[in-house]
């Protein structure tokens, strides 16, 4: 039986390798060591054993088998170019909708257009969040439960003046409550609930990936009532910066890139907009 | 059975003709626990845990009826290549 030290070798290996899940680190790390005690009670040494058992299963075929299971499990951490592209467009549609607030009233454009520009980026979360329910949460669908949840508390304590004067209350739970009831339509099941919280289990990070999908409308909130054709390029290139965050996080197969990818981008984000806005307003 | 123990038990079983990769042992185990069909259970042996993976009770009954599914298909093949008794009517 091998001891502390070399069990504690064997799990070195696998993290050198990058084995992140736990699923596939637990199960590696007992194969290996059975694979090195055979080979001991065969008249090895623990070093050649070791050896002999890293070149029979290398680091990359582990790393393989485990991008393999987690995409068979509907639990992939790395997404393709495509996806994780599709996956940027609500951020997109915030920093055109930003873009377009600091010179639509100056410009002649039509009522829907209009329409489309103001709602589209907090419909796409939503949208996307149905989406993600109907595919039991994969992470793409993260930042939309973060903005949902987020966005209905913030709505809470906002009036609409032609509406009411007071604030809306559990009245702004409702756009979240007929995409729920549309998603359950589709898929009438509390299995995405379950996901969500092996997910989160799994990789705890994803918190922060979920709040992160409140990014685009926290750095806009930052410019209110900013009117400036410059405030435009701040617009796009703060919103460029934090699709480029949500992109490298799903596109990444190593835990430290991902969380890395979402804080620098959403601090960057941040930094850059607050210094626009100072500098607007001096 | 655990992991390393399965691969081993098949290897045994067929001779040594049959072995079964890690890389398709594994995703194929997670998904059956997904799916209800194994269960697991860990315990600590030595310094490390290990996982036990069983039938479920409704993974027995679908064990059963994947093996009336092997056979058959097993039989269909013997009919097809018209095959010899003693081919497969191993005791």
């Amino acid at each position: 039986m091998l001891n502390k030290l070399q069990v504690k070798e064997v799990k070195r290996y696998l993290k050198r390798n990058k084995i992140e899940s736990r699923l596939i680190l637990g199960d590696f790390l007992d194969h290996l060591c059975c694979m090195i005690e055979q080979k001991i009670s065969e008249g090895a040494s623990f070093e050649d054993s070791l050896q002999v058992s890293f070149s029979q299963l290398p680091g990359s075929e582990i790393k393989a088998i485990e991008t393999y299971t987690l995409k068979l499990l509907n639990m992939e951490t790395s997404f393709s170019s495509r996806t994780s592209l599709l996956a940027t467009i609500p951020f997109g549609l915030f920093g055109v909708s930003w873009a377009y607030s600091n010179l639509g009233l100056e410009c002649n454009v039509p009522q829907l257009i209009r329409m489309f520009l103001f709602w589209s980026p907090m419909v796409s979360m939503f949208v996307l969040f149905g989406i993600g329910w109907i595919n039991n949460f994969p992470r793409w669908s993260f930042p939309a439960i973060g903005f949902c949840l987020l966005f209905s508390m913030y709505l809470m304590m906002v009036s609409i003046p032609g509406l009411s004067d007071d604030v809306l209350g559990m009245w702004a739970w409702i756009p979240l409550l007929v995409t729920l009831i549309i998603s359950l339509i589709f898929k009438p099941s509390i299995e995405p609930i379950k996901k969500i919280i092996e997910r989160i289990k799994e990789e705890p990070a994803l918190v922060l990936f979920a709040l992160y999908g409140v990014a685009p409308l926290f750095v806009m909130i930052i410019c209110d009532e900013m009117y400036s054709r410059w405030m435009i390029i701040i617009a796009l290139i703060s919103s460029l910066i934090l699709s480029s965050g949500l992109y490298l996080f799903l596109r990444s197969d190593k835990r430290r890139t991902r969380v890395l990818s979402i804080i620098i981008s959403g601090l960057l984000a941040v930094i850059f907009t607050y210094t626009a806005s100072e500098i607007y307003w001096n | 059975m655990y992991g390393y123990q399965i691969t081993q038990k098949v290897k045994e079983l067929s001779s040594q003709k049959i072995i079964i990769t890690e890389g398709a042992l594994y995703p194929a185990l997670h998904k059956l626990v997904e799916e209800g069909v194994l269960v697991t259970e860990s315990e600590w042996v030595g310094n490390r845990e290990r996982k036990y993976y069983l039938l479920s009770e409704s993974g027995k009954q679908t064990a059963v009826t994947k093996l009336e599914e092997i056979k058959e298909s097993i039989l269909i093949l013997v009919q097809l290549f018209d095959l010899k008794p003693l081919v497969y009517d191993v005791k």
